[in-house]
């Protein structure tokens, strides 16, 4: 049956304000679509997750913190275990000894004040850019665990990177201050 | 415009910006995007800028064809993230959008979703009533084709 111009009016009004109007759809049907791709797919990213592991567990025997050969080697000691915990402007951090590479983010120790936040980036085996110093993290979807800094529109910073850490996106705001010394560390939850 | 009146600005229509570009795109996590990046640009040349939520809406509009033309051939092929809560009738026409260019789903969101007037429609996107009423009937002429289907 042929719909008139007005039926197809009144259903697209309907049907998009339904789509509109409905709450985000939550991670873990985010995560279930992910597993309707491609096998292809798929398999490309299970291949770089085990190359990703593979340069994880060498640089870490081999000690290399590979900041390259030019700046100085910032500490690697461990990665997040548990969920930050954030309480106003600040987090703390429980860790658990270097054992693992999330998609490409080390998750280093630190019980830092966000002001402070540092992000390492390994962009691929031996080439890396950072620390770098973001002025906002976020964790999407879940304001309560924003990482600001006080008084800071979050809107007033582009976004830099979007990242995925153990299936959980985050969000980099801030343009980096790339090259800054010091130790590496940041932060992600769970 | 002061730090204090954008963070207001962000409060009152990111949620609003965010839904209006997921049914532009089909993707809230892009979305969510385009719209941090839209307030990002506003913050930079808020001086410059008399009518912030207009220039909100029209970034947004313009920040998602630009998506989508970078990536037409993954969308052709990507889900389209919706709640689960969604009816079936949402369900199919939102997939039925995705046949329709960046241009004819701007024109039928902003339209039939946020009820802009035709001459309002074609303001945002720039060019003459004419033109986003030809859009709008290839839109709908595409989408009936679809949904019939």
């Amino acid at each position: 049956m042929t719909m008139t111009d007005e039926e197809l009016e009144l259903r697209l009004r309907r049907d998009l304000a339904e789509l509109g109007a409905l709450p985000p759809a939550a991670p873990r049907e985010r995560r279930a679509a992910g597993r309707n791709r491609p096998m292809l797919t798929m398999a490309v990213a299970l291949a770089v997750v085990l190359v990703l592991i593979g340069v994880s567990v060498a640089i870490a025997w081999s000690g290399d913190t590979g900041n390259g050969p030019a700046g100085p080697l910032p500490r690697v000691h461990t990665i997040l275990e548990q969920p930050a915990s954030v309480t106003g402007s600040s987090i703390s951090i429980v860790a658990k000894p270097f054992t693992q590479v999330c998609e490409g983010w080390r998750i280093l120790p630190s019980g830092v004040d966000c002001v402070n936040l540092q992000a390492h980036y390994v962009w691929s085996p031996g080439a890396r850019n950072g620390p770098y110093t973001f002025s906002v993290i976020e964790d999407v979807g879940r304001p309560d665990k924003k990482l600001d800094l006080e008084g800071t529109v979050k809107g007033a910073y582009p976004l830099f990177k979007t990242v995925s850490v153990r299936g959980n996106r985050a969000r980099l705001f801030g343009m980096p201050n790339v090259g800054e010394a010091g130790d590496v560390v940041t932060m992600v939850w769970n | 415009m002061d730090e204090a009146a954008l963070d207001d600005l962000f409060r009152e229509h990111v949620d609003a910006l965010v839904r209006l570009g997921f049914l532009l795109i089909g993707s809230e996590t892009v979305a969510e995007d385009l719209v941090q990046d839209v307030f990002a640009r506003l913050a930079r040349r808020a001086h410059l800028v008399e009518h912030p939520e207009a220039y909100l809406r029209r970034s947004v509009v313009n920040a998602a064809r630009s998506w989508q033309r970078r990536r037409r051939l993954e969308l052709r092929h990507a889900r389209v993230e919706i709640s689960r809560n969604a009816s079936l009738d949402a369900r199919e026409l939102a997939d039925a959008l995705r046949v329709l260019t960046a241009r004819e789903r701007a024109v039928v969101v902003l339209h039939y979703y946020e009820g802009r007037s035709i001459g309002e429609v074609a303001e945002v996107l720039g060019c003459p009533r004419g033109t986003a009423a030809s859009l709008q009937s290839r839109a709908l002429t595409k989408l009936r084709r679809v949904i019939e289907r």
